[in-house]
């Protein structure tokens, strides 16, 4: 009994934490190793990260994607263009967004998959020219998302 | 008030209006490509005055024009076959296109559905002018209402496919300009944990960190 309880509460901490993501490597990208996440690099600087947070308050894709999609616009960043796909595990919903970074104008994505408790994030980011050359294998990769 | 009773030379000189009214707006035999081009364009411009200008002038010189110019934006209307020139003429500025969206609407059914209207409405009113010579009094006003709605009815349908195809002569061109040294965007927070963690210099800052481990 005894081992019956800490067996269901080790279960309960597990579900706690976060899930570990897992997305394909971008092609053309270095993967990096990094903490509770899946980093990669272009060799020109463009970079691809998938990330998992917990859904809290549980909300929906619809949800999710409305208080992202405000968040950045009230921001001030310029929306370049949304996007839906699906990935492994879900359909998500992916912005591209426009800001300088110096004299340069910068692609920025912001990309969320909701699976029940928990919220895949993918963001990349690259200066205009190389964002674009990458941007078909970025937006490969985030198909690939899951846990 | 007292009515006028309409005499029969009222009835002709109306029908002969109306008949003129039908021979302006008879539908044309001419066959159409019907296909209209849209093009929406976002463009980063170190000056947006001087391109929101530059870009009427060359809708002017294509044979087109502008429906609305500002800073922020402009809508022209150009021959698509000098939409090629578009894209060299915003570049020779120094200006970043940074979303270009062609896209083509296809008018023919609808079209086909408009003339089918004027040709049916037209049929009608003719069969309406027909009946009004011999028509009394009673008769004729019942007519004059009916061919006055006949009419509206032919000159929406007309209308319609003046526009149509009008936008298949003038593709309907949006460029949104934007300022090319616009303001960094600011950490604003939210009420959600995850989303205030999601900022592109943040993202920057975190590759930085993760390439000098």
């Amino acid at each position: 009994m005894k081992q019956l309880a800490i067996s269901f509460a080790a279960a309960l901490l597990l579900g706690a934490c976060a899930a570990t993501p897992s997305v394909n490597t971008p092609e053309g990208f270095a993967g990096f190793p990094a903490d509770e996440s899946v980093l990669a690099v272009s060799p020109e600087g463009v970079g691809f990260e998938v990330t998992v947070t917990p859904n809290e308050p549980v909300q929906d894709l619809e949800f999710w994607t409305e208080a992202l999609e405000r968040h950045m616009i009230d921001s001030g960043y310029l929306l370049y263009e949304r996007s839906s796909f699906e990935s492994r595990v879900a359909g998500g919903n992916a912005f591209e967004w426009l800001a300088p970074v110096g004299e340069e104008d910068w692609l920025y994505l912001t990309a969320i998959v909701v699976v029940d408790d928990s919220v895949l994030i993918a963001e990349a980011a690259g200066p205009y020219e190389f964002y674009r050359q990458h941007r078909d294998a970025i937006h490969a990769a985030m198909e690939t998302m899951g846990l | 008030m007292r009515r006028e009773r309409p005499t029969r030379g009222t009835v002709v000189s109306f029908a002969a209006i109306m008949l003129i009214v039908v021979a302006s707006i008879s539908p044309s035999q001419d066959s159409l490509e019907a296909r209209a081009t849209l093009l929406d364009l976002q463009v980063v411009a170190g000056d947006p005055e001087a391109t929101s200008v530059s870009l009427a002038e060359w809708a002017d010189s294509s044979g087109g024009y502008y429906t609305f110019r500002s800073a922020e934006r402009v809508e022209l209307r150009v021959p698509p076959d000098h939409l090629e020139a578009l894209q060299p003429l915003l570049e020779a500025t120094g200006d970043e296109i940074v979303l270009l969206a062609p896209a083509t609407i296809d008018y023919r059914s609808e079209l086909r559905d408009v003339e089918a209207g004027i040709v049916s409405r037209t049929e009608s009113l003719d069969r309406v002018l027909s009946f009004l010579s011999s028509a009394n009094v009673s008769a004729t006003l019942a007519f004059e209402r009916e061919l006055r709605s006949l009419t509206q009815e032919i000159e929406f349908f007309e209308g319609r496919r003046r526009a149509i195809i009008n936008d298949t002569r003038f593709a309907r061109v949006t460029v949104r300009l934007s300022v090319r040294s616009r303001s960094v965007p600011a950490d604003l927070p939210s009420s959600f944990g995850w989303i205030n963690g999601l900022s592109l210099y943040r993202f920057i800052d975190r590759l930085n960190e993760e390439g000098r481990r």
